[in-house]
């Protein structure tokens, strides 16, 4: 079974360049921990600069949504803290702004 | 036309053409070059991994920095085409169809696009530049289907955006 974790970040600091450049960074890390990762099937990510905002869409490998969940905002906040930028330009939201049954 | 967007649309022809050679040539020696290597180390793995799929991939030239490196170092020469066939396109095609498909029409309509790692991302027309990356294909998996899925909602969305500011 799997799930599509929809999770929302904001960027709350820097310029338009520098979130440009920490969106692209974090979908790197992303990716590595992809590869690195079985129970994690894909993801894409979206910025949206007006709003100094991004989407995470993660899709994960779990029966149990709850873990599914955890594991997606686990890797988010890795990726994001992989950048170097840490949380203080990131502030990521633990609840899910969706949580989708999908097939696997 | 945001920073990004001239570089790839302006830098390759315009490098190339000074140099008297084709786009493809300028992207070999910029590979190669100290420039490159300086900006390799930068970018953790991820030029070393570009680096071993130009040589054994089947897309040909490829592009080795991320967009902060590419920006910071003045290297657009690096996002030289990959398509034989058409020098401003600037990215190696997506081995799904379906996908290069979205790709070129996006293309036309004044994305940019570009790849790394096996990565791909797009960047909106428009003031706002709005990134979308795509993950990578995992082709056992039904889930692609669902990540395409997310780049057609993304394009529609940001093509509103883009009808709506010019209104």
């Amino acid at each position: 079974m799997a799930y599509k974790i929809s999770l929302k970040a904001t960027v709350v600091s820097g310029s338009a360049e520098k979130m440009a450049e920490s969106v692209a960074s974090v979908a790197e890390h992303l990716d590595d921990i992809q590869q690195n990762t079985p129970a994690f099937l894909g993801f894409t990510l979206s910025s949206n600069r007006n709003e100094r905002t991004a989407l995470f869409n993660m899709y994960v490998n779990e029966d149990d949504p709850e873990k599914a969940t955890a594991a997606a905002h686990a890797w988010a906040v890795t990726a994001i803290n992989a950048t170097g930028d840490s949380t203080r330009q990131w502030a990521t939201f633990a609840h899910p702004e969706e949580r989708e049954r999908v097939p696997a | 036309m945001g920073a990004l967007r001239k570089l790839v649309r302006c830098a390759v022809p315009e490098l190339a053409a000074a140099q008297g050679m084709e786009p493809g040539r300028i992207d070999d020696m910029l590979f190669d070059s100290e420039i490159t290597r300086r900006a390799g180390t930068g970018t953790s793995s991820w030029s070393s991994r570009c680096a071993r799929r130009r040589d054994s991939g089947p897309h040909g030239p490829w592009s080795a920095s991320s967009p902060g490196a590419i920006l910071a170092t003045g290297q657009a020469g690096q996002m030289a085409s990959a398509h034989g066939d058409d020098p401003y396109i600037t990215w190696p095609p997506h081995p799904d169809p379906e996908v290069e498909q979205l790709f070129r029409q996006a293309d036309r309509d004044g994305y940019v696009i570009y790849c790394h790692g096996g990565v791909y991302t797009l960047v909106s027309p428009g003031a706002t530049e709005d990134f979308h990356v795509l993950g990578r294909v995992v082709a056992s998996s039904g889930i692609w289907r669902l990540q395409v899925n997310d780049l057609r909602e993304w394009l529609a969305q940001t093509a509103n955006d883009g009808a709506e500011g010019e209104g």
